[in-house]
């Protein structure tokens, strides 16, 4: 209506340029709905990264809730090493001694004199088994015969021997 | 030689009492005159055997002088000595076979 009112009254009316007036009017509406459905979509789609983002922190391990605890488990599955038992140092000095009491003074314990064992006299060589003498015959130096069994009934030593 | 006089003084005081022998053997290429020379030298009152040929020493497997071979009382070989180890030795050694 205001358009017909400026028309009647505009001297200079242009209907080129009332058609441009309409194109970008109606660009605008078409513009104004691109925007408004950016708009939704744009919301749409923060809402569902809220809904993930939400998702993902309840699904975390909460120990304190009672989630199952996946360290827990594979220690458990590892085979462990026998506890060690506690083994107690050795102490040098008495328990019984305060620890400020000064040391005994050493005690000096003379060393036993080195005892003297002779030696055996040295034993002969034995055959262990005894086996027969072998028969012999010869001249004693005063001309007399002697034998092997002259020496029957008493030990006998035969001594061999040299001149040099 | 040296154990000689010793030997020859345990036998002219204990082992001759005690019924036990000495025989002495000469070795080693010795010629009779030799033998006699040190038997007399060192007074040996011990039946000695002269042996020329070294047979009896061969025939007992003596190597050496001096060597010792102790019989027992039924001419068995009880104890063989060799080198110069004191009378004192041989001496426990025929004690102990005379005490058989």
């Amino acid at each position: 209506m205001r358009r017909n009112d400026e028309k009647a009254t505009c001297l200079n009316y242009n209907p080129t340029l009332e058609f441009a007036e309409s194109t970008v009017a109606r660009d605008c509406d078409i513009l104004d709905g691109v925007l408004s459905s950016v708009a939704k979509i744009t919301g749409t789609l923060a809402a569902m990264a809220m809904l993930v983002l939400l998702l993902g922190c309840t699904a975390l391990p909460n120990r304190a809730a009672g989630a199952p605890d996946h360290a827990a488990t594979v220690d458990a599955l590892l085979p462990t090493a026998e506890p060690a038992e506690p083994t107690v140092a050795p102490t040098m000095a008495d328990p019984t001694t305060a620890p400020t009491d000064p040391p005994p003074p050493p005690t000096y314990t003379p060393r036993p004199p080195p005892t003297y064992t002779p030696r055996p006299a040295p034993t002969p060589e034995s055959d262990g088994e005894r086996t027969v003498a072998i028969p012999f015959q010869a001249e004693l130096l005063d001309g007399s015969k002697i034998t092997l069994s002259d020496t029957f009934g008493s030990p006998t030593l035969l001594a061999f021997w040299a001149h040099w | 030689m040296r154990e000689f006089p010793a030997l020859e003084k345990l036998y002219r005081d204990d082992l001759l009492d005690a019924g036990i022998d000495i025989i002495g053997v000469s070795q080693f290429n010795t010629t009779k005159a030799d033998t006699t020379s040190f038997v007399e030298e060192n007074r040996l009152t011990f039946p000695n055997i002269y042996d020329p040929n070294s047979a009896i020493a061969t025939a007992y497997g003596i190597r050496g002088v001096p060597s010792y071979v102790f019989l027992d009382k039924h001419g068995r070989i009880a104890h063989r000595s060799s080198g110069a180890r004191g009378v004192q030795l041989i001496e426990s050694v025929l004690n102990e076979l005379a005490a058989e």
